[in-house]
């Protein structure tokens, strides 16, 4: 290659202004030949993507290409990548230092070649994520065109499906926080209204008629209801916070459970069975609380004319590791089954059952934390089977 | 003032709503009798019994429905459907009561057919005499 070539390429100007007026796209060609750089600019002349044209970068070696993104480590749209240069790897170098150190995985990285021969090893496609790879002999303009919009409309979606991830994860924090604060201070004036009422009840209660005391009474009754409301929120807020996975073993936790509860099991007749079953990476806490919801809820519930049977195990559904506890109480209607695990979402009359509700809320969010689903199967007066999956998260 | 209406039926499983609008209704000197139940289903029931023994005293045949919509089990929209299911012999005026300040159930409530009226919890003295002068012809004092 002649001189006067890459004089002429070094002289292009880097800020040329886009039609749209947004930022142009930027693209970095790194190639030891200067005719190659020249021959690219020349076939994506006038090129436009959401009416932003393209601003090019130049780099003769993986030394200079480095340099440059170091500069520019999140704005290069897309890489047209030489693989022999000053070294038999040099792109490779190139397309680790992005992939790797820099962590940049939206930039797009097209391998260009000389020879046929040259082509990458798969391994190494997948491995660096190298998502295109073409013969230099594809350098035509129509060609070029395709392989540039193709490559941009990529980093575009990528972009913003990072940025609405991003977005996601803030506005989940937010209300979490929200969640947080909100029953935090809604404690205090609730207390004072107990401590009011309660005083009403005592010290002023000759100055009262029969309809002032239930007022008062009902009162009581609604700040307790609420107060009991604010801590499961706060419990169910507080499950948000991500703690480091273990090995659990289910029936670790039944046999627990059993123990703590050994008198009222006994009390009540119930048959508590359990399988052994494959231990889980999970948060264990957490894993704990599910449990214990899920054999309060089944023994809650409970029938009055039977023995009650609880049965906790696993089983392989449609190949995938499955928790089971079923019971056989009373049962859910169908057209509860989606609305019991939203919050606050009894389906009984308050004061059938006691609880506020949130159970098998905070047992579903457990779950999908762990990446896992969760659901149920029962009929009315047939007992009910809650299935989960932990996949892990 | 005579007593406008023979019975007044309260749907909702709050008790102290329940007890609330006892008061206000009772206050206002219009409704001879006021049936509070704390679920659809215990509507339905008591519904049935009224179009199974017209004129039975054990169960005054209600003039109006007051009805919560956000209710554990049945809800108050299921409770409608159920209703109109049944086709009892009974026209009560049905109003819903709801803290539901949710655009949606408004909308729905307004172009409910069995759906009279649609005020928002607690239903008070003022709000009373409106309803009644609206849907019974009451002059309100």
């Amino acid at each position: 290659m002649d001189n006067d070539t890459l004089v002429w390429v070094e002289d292009d100007d880097h800020s040329t202004p886009t039609p749209g007026g947004g930022p142009a796209w930027r693209i970095l060609i790194v190639d030891d030949e200067p005719a190659v750089h020249r021959i690219t600019q020349l076939a994506l002349d006038g090129f436009e993507y959401r009416s932003c044209g393209l601003d090019f970068l130049h780099a003769y070696t993986a030394a200079q290409a480095i340099e440059i993104l170091n500069q520019e480590p999140e704005n290069i749209a897309l890489i047209l990548l030489d693989v022999v240069m000053e070294s038999d790897d040099a792109g490779f170098q190139v397309v680790h230092h992005v992939r790797q150190t820099q962590g940049n995985v939206n930039c797009r990285i097209i391998l260009r070649t000389g020879q046929p021969g040259q082509a990458p090893a798969r391994q190494v496609i997948r491995e660096y994520d190298i998502n295109d790879y073409h013969s230099k002999a594809e350098l035509s303009a129509e060609r070029m065109n395709t392989i540039v919009y193709t490559a941009l409309t990529m980093f575009d979606q990528l972009r913003q499906l990072q940025l609405r991830e991003r977005q996601l994860e803030k506005a989940y924090a937010d209300i979490e926080q929200l969640v947080y604060i909100t029953s935090h201070d809604l404690q205090e004036p609730l207390l004072s209204i107990t401590t009011l009422s309660r005083r009403l009840l005592t010290v002023n209660r000759q100055q009262l008629d029969s309809d002032g005391v239930r007022c008062i009474e009902f009162i009581e009754d609604a700040v307790g209801r609420m107060s009991g409301q604010i801590r499961s929120l706060l419990d169910h807020a507080k499950l948000g916070e991500q703690l480091p996975l273990e090995s659990v073993h289910l029936e670790h936790l039944v046999n627990q459970y059993r123990k703590e509860h050994a008198q009222a099991l006994s009390d009540m007749r119930v048959r508590l069975d359990c399988a052994v079953m494959p231990p889980v990476q999970a948060q264990a806490s957490k894993i704990g609380l599910l449990l214990r919801e899920l054999l309060d809820n089944a023994v809650k519930f409970r029938r009055a004319d039977v023995r009650p049977h609880i049965r906790v195990e696993s089983r392989s559904i449609d190949g995938e590791l499955t928790y089971c506890v079923e019971d056989n109480g009373i049962g859910i209607a169908p057209e509860h089954h989606d609305k019991v695990f939203h919050v606050f979402q009894s389906i009984h009359p308050r004061g059938t059952y006691p609880g506020t509700g949130i159970g098998l809320a905070h047992c579903r969010k457990i779950v999908e934390q762990h990446g896992g689903r969760m659901w149920l199967e029962s009929h009315p007066g047939d007992g009910t089977t809650f299935y989960f999956t932990l996949p892990g998260t | 003032m005579p007593p406008s209406l023979h019975c007044v039926l309260l749907i909702d499983d709050d008790p102290a709503t329940n007890f609330l609008h006892r008061l206000v209704l009772r206050d206002s000197g219009q409704v001879t009798h006021i049936h509070d139940v704390l679920s659809a289903d215990m509507a339905m029931q008591y519904l049935t019994q009224c179009a199974k023994g017209k004129g039975d005293g054990s169960h005054p045949v209600p003039d109006l429905i007051l009805l919560d919509l956000n209710m554990p089990g049945t809800t108050g929209w299921q409770f409608l459907e159920r209703l109109k299911l049944a086709a009892l012999e009974l026209r009560p005026i049905i109003c819903i009561l709801t803290t539901s300040a949710n655009p949606a159930d408004r909308e729905m409530a307004e172009s409910h057919e069995q759906v009279h009226d649609f005020l928002t919890k607690p239903l008070d003295a003022g709000g009373f005499s409106s309803l009644l002068a609206k849907h019974f012809g009451t002059a309100t004092r």
